[in-house]
């Protein structure tokens, strides 16, 4: 009985060796994994501010307000998005077209309306706002001559890139 | 001695315990070896992308403070890129040209790049001023407007390792005023693609007229209407 008990291992000493067989192996895995998963997060982090800053450069091309508006003054920010006649991005001609404008994952677009296809981008949505803004010392009894756009690009709903510029009304 | 024997291993026993560890060992790394592969073709994608970047913010640099993209093709630009001598009007020295050669895969930018040491007789006899419908026929003919200089113009390399390189404009040149590009950058499968966008900043498109069915510069802005061929 004693020397059956001598042969055999015990279930500590099992469990032991498992132990350690999985430390040595997770110390040569996860380095690994955790540099590719870094990789990623850093790729996806500078696509993403690649298509926010496409968008921004799009929307600081176009007008500061709708080009057929004859008043002179700036537009009621109630009434900013896309007027009835813009139903596509291309057909935006000022700035305030795109507030609320948003893109869901799969379907980001170039200006010139090309899907873009960079492998990497999965996942991502572009979100665009805009608002107007006074700054510290301005006559807040004037009409607001700032406006402040703000593209967001969201990896599964969660902000991971932000942008945003204040544009002057000329 | 027969506690000796007893607790030893048998050959049986040690032959398998050889074995689970073999497996266990090759699977763990098999395991290392297919994730470190992943992490080398993530960190060369990684590069290609930067390299990508890099490009972009290069182009973004040279096409937001133009005044006049002057011509364009699929994979070139020729771009007013500012106005030194505030004559309103284009000098050599002044025009930047963006291509892409498939041969080197590399996308460069040319620009002429005078001698400090150079009298300012030749500077000025090097440096001609050029109509806008010059510097557009030049492009038209395929021509570098460089190229009567060439040993004066600077390349600038912006990206080697170009697989493809895209622009398109809003609008025609030379009434462009956002440029649209895309690049690839890599070899084989491993290829990182990048797009970017540049707004001219200060373009000078409202002193773009067309008269004689051609385009030309005006001192004063022009409307823009006018430039509708």
């Amino acid at each position: 009985m004693a020397a059956k008990h001598g042969k055999a291992f015990t279930l500590i000493e099992a469990l032991l060796a498992a132990v350690v067989l999985a430390v040595a192996v997770s110390a040569l895995v996860v380095p690994f994994a955790a540099g590719v998963r870094m990789q990623q997060v850093e790729t996806r982090r500078s696509l993403a501010a690649s298509v926010a800053e496409q968008m921004m450069e799009e929307i600081l091309h176009r007008a500061f307000e709708e080009p057929d508006d004859a008043d002179n003054e700036p537009e009621d920010e109630a009434d900013f998005g896309p007027e009835s006649d813009e139903r596509e991005r291309r057909d935006f001609d000022a700035i305030d077209d795109y507030d609320g404008y948003t893109e869901a994952p799969g379907t980001l677009t170039d200006a010139g309306g090309a899907l873009i296809t960079d492998p990497g981008i999965e996942g991502l949505s572009r979100h665009v706002g805009a608002d107007y803004v006074y700054v510290a010392g301005q006559d807040t009894s004037r009409d607001v001559p700032l406006l402040r756009v703000t593209v967001e690009v969201r990896h599964e709903g969660r902000p991971i890139i932000t942008l945003t510029r204040l544009v002057h009304w000329l | 001695m027969n506690r000796w024997t007893a607790r030893a291993f048998t050959l049986a026993e040690l032959v398998m315990a050889v074995s689970i560890t073999a497996v266990i060992g090759l699977a763990a790394t098999g395991v290392a070896v297919s994730l470190s592969s992943l992490n080398e073709h993530s960190e060369e994608y990684y590069r290609h992308l930067q390299t990508g970047r890099v490009a972009s913010v290069r182009l973004q640099q040279t096409l937001r403070r133009a005044l006049l993209v002057t011509a364009g093709t699929d994979d070139s630009l020729v771009v007013w890129a500012c106005d030194d001598n505030d004559n309103g009007q284009i000098n050599l020295s002044e025009l930047v040209e963006i291509h892409y050669d498939p041969v080197t895969d590399e996308l460069f930018e040319l620009a002429l790049s005078l001698p400090a040491e150079m009298s300012e007789a030749s500077r000025s006899a090097i440096d001609i001023e050029m109509s806008l419908a010059d510097v557009i026929q030049a492009a038209a003919n395929d021509e570098t407007v460089l190229d009567m200089f060439a040993q004066y113009a600077a390349r600038r390399v912006l990206a080697r390792d170009v697989q493809a390189f895209s622009v398109r404009c809003d609008e025609p040149t030379p009434m462009t005023r956002l440029v649209s590009f895309r690049l690839s950058i890599g070899s084989g499968a491993r290829v990182a693609q990048t797009s970017g966008a540049a707004t001219l900043r200060a373009h000078r498109t409202a002193y773009v007229g067309w008269d004689n069915d051609t385009y030309v510069l005006s001192a004063t802005e022009v409307g823009g209407d006018d430039a509708n061929p």
